[in-house]
């Protein structure tokens, strides 16, 4: 045992003293001693694969504070799109509102005599069987059973029934007891506009008394005629979207599509007094 | 005594606002078969059926109230109609019918059918509608309103709740 180490330390010493000779003579002849280029070969491929690690790892390190300025750039971007989103809202809102003040103005241009209210819907009635809402104005600000309801583009939407001091109830154009005289647009026939429980449900009404032989156009424009006194002649019913022959076979059945869009319906306007042309 | 009777009444009161604002807020918007359910007169009825043939009547004609308020037009019809349903419910629980879940729904369903043929009565016979049309959306609202059975069966017990224990005090 004892001999075995000895012989050991003589060739660890033998090395130490070969290397320590080999490395003198290489700093003594300006080149590289065999030891360190050995040692250098050896260490080549680990040194190689330890640069490539590190190289992956600085890598790493940039992604990750690129990645870092991504996200502060992406928050930044999504408040900026927010913002600007908001703005849009904004805007659309505004430009539908200059909009439906700018046919207001028209409308109040072409019926100078027209004392018109304008009037929120405050709630829809929940019932099956007929159309109706209630809007946030009342007899305290002048309005009284009877009176036209209709849109900032002079399209019907129906007619005050019953008067709150601070709301009212309206029957809308398509409520089963609603009817209003006609007129259509293009032919000058006068008919009735009236509304009917199965047309209700399709959010449509029905022209009836359509007697002359001429035939009901799809896409013809109903106005008011005027008849019966509740509605001011000339307002926008709708258009007619089909048409069929009574059972009696003395005239025509139009479907009519109001022009007033019912189901979106926030804001209205009252006719409160048709002025000295009606009178 | 009075105490009990007041806190149902109070209960029951809850109870009908809760099934005005349900009816007027939600269901003119949220459709459920395509058609609004109707949920005052099942309040009325159960009032009746769980309570007496009195409070039925006063709870039919608070909630046919609002039921015309809440449908809108400025009818009268769910005024009288619950009215009677409310007492007529209150009368059938008090000498006919066990105060229980299955003649509540007997009860319900039949105030809900009857609730559509008055209301299509006027639309059937002045306004000559075509009657299928009619019946259909009738029979849709039923449908829908049936839903609300077993919710509007524990509304109001809860709500009578304290009126029960007194009446079971006394039978004791």
């Amino acid at each position: 045992m004892g001999k075995a180490f000895r012989t050991a330390g003589l060739i660890v010493l033998g090395a130490l003293v070969l290397v320590l000779l080999l490395t003198g003579v290489g700093h003594f002849t300006g080149r590289p001693n065999f030891a360190t280029r050995a040692f250098q070969t050896a260490a080549a491929p680990v040194e190689k694969l330890l640069g490539r690690g590190l190289g992956r790892l600085e890598d790493l390190k940039a992604a990750l504070t690129e990645l870092e300025e991504l996200r502060a750039e992406n928050a930044a971007l999504k408040a900026e799109i927010a913002g600007m989103e908001a703005l849009v809202r904004e805007s659309q809102g505004m430009e539908s509102e200059n909009e439906r003040l700018r046919s207001l103005l028209e409308l109040k241009r072409s019926h100078m005599d027209y004392t018109l209210l304008d009037a929120s819907i405050i709630s829809w009635g929940s019932s099956n069987w007929s159309s109706t809402f209630d809007l946030d104005k009342g007899s305290f600000s002048g309005v009284e059973t009877g009176d036209c309801v209709i849109t900032e583009n002079g399209e019907v939407v129906g007619v005050v029934t019953e008067t709150g001091l601070y709301s009212c109830s309206v029957r809308t154009l398509i409520d089963p007891q609603s009817a209003m005289g006609a007129i259509l647009h293009s032919s000058g026939l006068t008919a009735v506009a009236e509304g009917d429980f199965a047309l209700m449900r399709e959010g449509k009404l029905k022209l009836t008394y359509v007697f002359e032989n001429a035939g009901l156009e799809q896409g013809d424009t109903v106005l008011t005629s005027g008849a019966g006194g509740v509605f001011s002649a000339g307002l926008v019913v709708g258009k007619i979207s089909g048409a069929s022959w009574e059972e009696s076979g003395y005239g025509q059945v139009g479907v009519v599509i109001p022009s007033a869009e019912l189901q979106t319906l926030s804001q209205v306007f009252l006719i409160l007094d048709y002025g000295e042309r009606e009178s | 005594m009075k105490t009990d009777t007041l806190k149902s009444a109070l209960g029951l009161l809850l109870t009908l606002l809760l099934c005005y604002f349900l009816q007027r807020g939600v269901f003119s918007r949220v459709l459920i078969f395509g058609v609004s359910p109707l949920l005052l007169p099942l309040a009325a009825v159960g009032a009746g059926l769980l309570w007496s043939p009195g409070w039925g009547g006063a709870a039919g004609l608070l909630g046919g109230l609002l039921c015309d308020a809440a449908l809108g037009g400025g009818g009268v019809l769910f005024t009288a109609a619950l009215t009677a349903m409310g007492f007529f419910s209150g009368f059938l629980g008090e000498f006919v019918l066990q105060r229980g879940f299955p003649s509540f729904v007997l009860l319900g369903t039949a105030s809900l059918l009857l609730s559509a043929l008055l209301q299509m009565f006027r639309l059937l016979f002045y306004d000559r509608a075509a009657p299928w049309p009619l019946i259909q959306v009738g029979l849709w609202q039923t449908l829908a309103s049936m839903l609300f059975l077993l919710p509007m069966y524990f509304c109001v017990r809860r709500a009578l709740r304290a009126w029960r224990r007194r009446r079971e005090r006394t039978v004791r």
